[in-house]
């Protein structure tokens, strides 16, 4: 075995080993170190992965009926013929795009009786039941999108005609007071010309469904429709805004909208409706793995600290040592294994208890955590690359911290040391 | 006979503050192979300056300064340790021993750190222990030992890698008489045996006298260089 090593060995595990009297200290003294790194890269491996997790809800929340892509004309608003060959070319871009839809939007105002809202109707292809599926877990029970088809006639006007139906936010109904089988008049904000002058569009529609998402901003605003009728009130023909495109990973959405070249289309990735609050979380983690970091290298002063005490504790076995013919280099080299060693302890130790501590959040409820924020557990996502640079991170700080004490030790005053002590 | 250290006009000035000290002031002498010679002179005479520069932990201000033939200030740190490791042997006055280390550890770790497999210097290192009889004392920590014995450990560290050249600072100025009068027939036996060159500062002149050379150092310059045999 290398004399290196061999010191190493001693100082630092088998002094572990050894009865108590034969300790002299080297045991003590690595165990503080070990714990600032370890509890360095607990914090940073817990507070990142539960930030990670809950960015990721916030992105899932968003992607809950967000379109992944949106492949409408280059000129904002205009109609484009709704065209199936468009579809099956959209498709075939990339295997990542599941599934394509077309639609209708326009903003509207809703009329009941004395109540007005501004709303948003949404004209959805009834056809694409994977994509449907995703809105139909939150309507009200029993209910599916294929009632946009139906006509119905209105419970509050007797003897009333059939009316085309419409799906509402369930916070909207509130504000208009509606309940399903209600009728409300969809006006439209732009006029148009007449025999009797101007004046908006008028679509009287029946409240068919509900539709629950927990998502105030979207149950506030929100009235579903089939394209048919979306059209109907437009008085367009066979036209759409555009086409939703579902992706199996919705984070590749922005590399697939850059692939996507169709005359006249441009295609817009849910990033980019989204890009400032997305800068925003990406901003708050790299602030957030700055943070940590710095209380990984609050953690390596300790070993500076440690080792620069060892230095001044172990001064005469480190002149003995180069009396017996360890060179200053020798002496650096053992004070740089000794952090690099003591950081790579601390790691694993503070790998260890985070991955546990992330596993009892993930899985139990924690009142005192969970109750703030949900009666569920924390999201938690442990991302590859944050492991990877708290790892690399740690270690490289842990012997740069050893290099200060590695510089000292190496000279140090071997004569006088021993003409003193000796 | 072959000469194992041979110094011509050694000097080594430090600096105190701005004021120059002359430790050593032009000291001449030749060491012949398996000679045993004792330093002695009054404190400040320039005793341990001599050994630690003959030790290469030192380096001269002015003068050669050679050993087995080669002159050990003529490379860079890496060179001079080396040359320490093989051809050097310390024996301090406080035995010096690493206290995290075994007997046995303490006297392999010279070996090891010239570059010698952990199994070869256990293997020499327990027949260095047999030689100076604390064959059972191995597994013992310097704390576990008493004086006399740390002592024989650090002499026994000293040979390990059979340097040239053995430098006693002292060995017996911290023993009692009895374990004092041990370390002097161990090194007179290890000198006569092994024909080891060994350079002993000490102050004990019963012990001095006992040795076939005596150089005598005062105010850093040779006072006296007697053969007693």
């Amino acid at each position: 075995m290398n004399a290196t090593f061999f010191i190493l060995y001693r100082y630092l595990i088998l002094s572990w080993l050894s009865k108590k009297k034969y300790r002299h200290g080297s045991a003590v003294s690595i165990l503080i170190p070990v714990l600032g790194v370890a509890v360095g890269v607990f914090a940073f491996v817990v507070v990142i992965s539960v930030m990670s997790g809950f960015v990721q809800n916030i992105k899932l929340s968003m992607l809950r009926f967000e379109p992944h892509i949106v492949v409408s004309s280059k000129i904002h608003g205009e109609q484009i013929p709704h065209n199936p060959t468009i579809e099956s070319q959209l498709k075939q871009i990339n295997s990542n795009i599941i599934s394509v839809s077309p639609f209708q939007k326009t903003d509207v105002i809703l009329q009941a009786g004395n109540k007005v809202v501004i709303a948003n109707l949404q004209g959805v292809d009834l056809n694409q039941n994977q994509q449907n599926a995703k809105i139909e877990k939150y309507l009200n029970s029993g209910t599916n999108l294929t009632i946009l088809n139906q006509e119905m006639p209105s419970q509050n006007i007797e003897n009333s005609s059939l009316f085309p139906s419409v799906i509402l936010g369930i916070d909207l109904m509130d504000q208009l007071d509606l309940r399903v089988g209600d009728t409300v008049t969809l006006v439209s904000p732009l006029f148009d010309a007449d025999p009797s002058g101007l004046s908006p569009t008028q679509l009287p529609v029946v409240v068919a469904a509900s539709l629950s998402s927990g998502q105030i901003s979207f149950d506030k605003k929100i009235v579903l429709s089939s394209i048919k009728t979306a059209n109907l009130f437009l008085q367009n023909s066979n036209t759409i805004l555009g086409y939703n495109l579902t992706m199996k990973d919705p984070m590749q959405a922005e590399k697939i909208a850059k692939i996507i070249h169709l005359e006249n289309l441009k295609a817009t990735p849910w990033t980019e409706n989204n890009r400032s609050l997305l800068k925003a979380l990406e901003l708050e983690h790299y602030g957030m793995i700055f943070v940590l970091t710095m209380i990984i290298l609050v953690g390596c002063f300790s070993i500076t600290i440690s080792l620069l005490l060892s230095i001044r504790r172990k001064s005469k076995e480190m002149a003995i040592l180069r009396s017996l013919g360890f060179k200053q280099f020798d002496l650096a080299k053992l004070y740089l294994w000794q952090g690099f060693i003591i950081g790579f302890i601390g790691v694993i130790i503070g790998l260890v208890v985070g991955f546990i501590t992330l596993y009892f959040i993930h899985h139990y409820r924690i009142p005192f955590i969970t109750s703030s924020y949900s009666s569920e557990p924390l999201p938690i996502l442990v991302s590859f690359q944050d492991i990877s640079i708290v790892i690399f991170g740690s270690l490289i700080l842990s012997m740069i911290a050893a290099v200060w004490p590695a510089y000292e030790v190496k000279n140090l005053d071997v004569v006088e040391i021993l003409s003193i002590r000796n | 006979m072959l000469i194992a250290v041979n110094i011509v006009d050694l000097k080594k000035t430090y600096l105190v503050g701005e004021v120059p000290i002359m430790a050593l002031n032009g000291i001449s002498f030749q060491i012949k192979k398996g000679e045993c010679v004792a330093i002695v002179g009054e404190s400040g005479s320039g005793k341990s300056t001599l050994l630690h520069i003959l030790g290469t932990l030192d380096s001269p201000t002015s003068g050669s300064v050679i050993i087995d033939d080669k002159n050990p200030f003529s490379g860079d740190d890496k060179k001079m340790s080396q040359f320490r490791s093989q051809h050097v042997g310390f024996v301090f006055q406080h035995n010096n021993l690493l206290p995290e280390f075994s007997a046995i550890e303490n006297i392999m770790m010279p070996a090891l750190i010239a570059g010698t497999s952990a199994k070869e210097a256990k293997q020499r290192a327990i027949e260095l222990l047999e030689r100076v009889r604390l064959t059972k004392r191995g597994a013992h920590f310097p704390s576990q030992l008493s004086g006399g014995e740390q002592q024989r450990v650090a002499i026994a560290r000293a040979l390990i890698n059979n340097p040239v050249l053995i430098l006693a600072d002292e060995p017996s100025g911290n023993l009692d008489s009895k374990n004092a009068a041990i370390i002097h027939e161990l090194f007179q036996e290890i000198n006569a045996n092994l024909k080891s060159t060994i350079l002993i500062v000490t102050h004990n002149k019963g012990f001095a006298a006992t040795l076939p050379r005596q150089i005598s150092l005062r105010d850093g310059q040779i006072y006296s260089d007697e053969s007693c045999t």
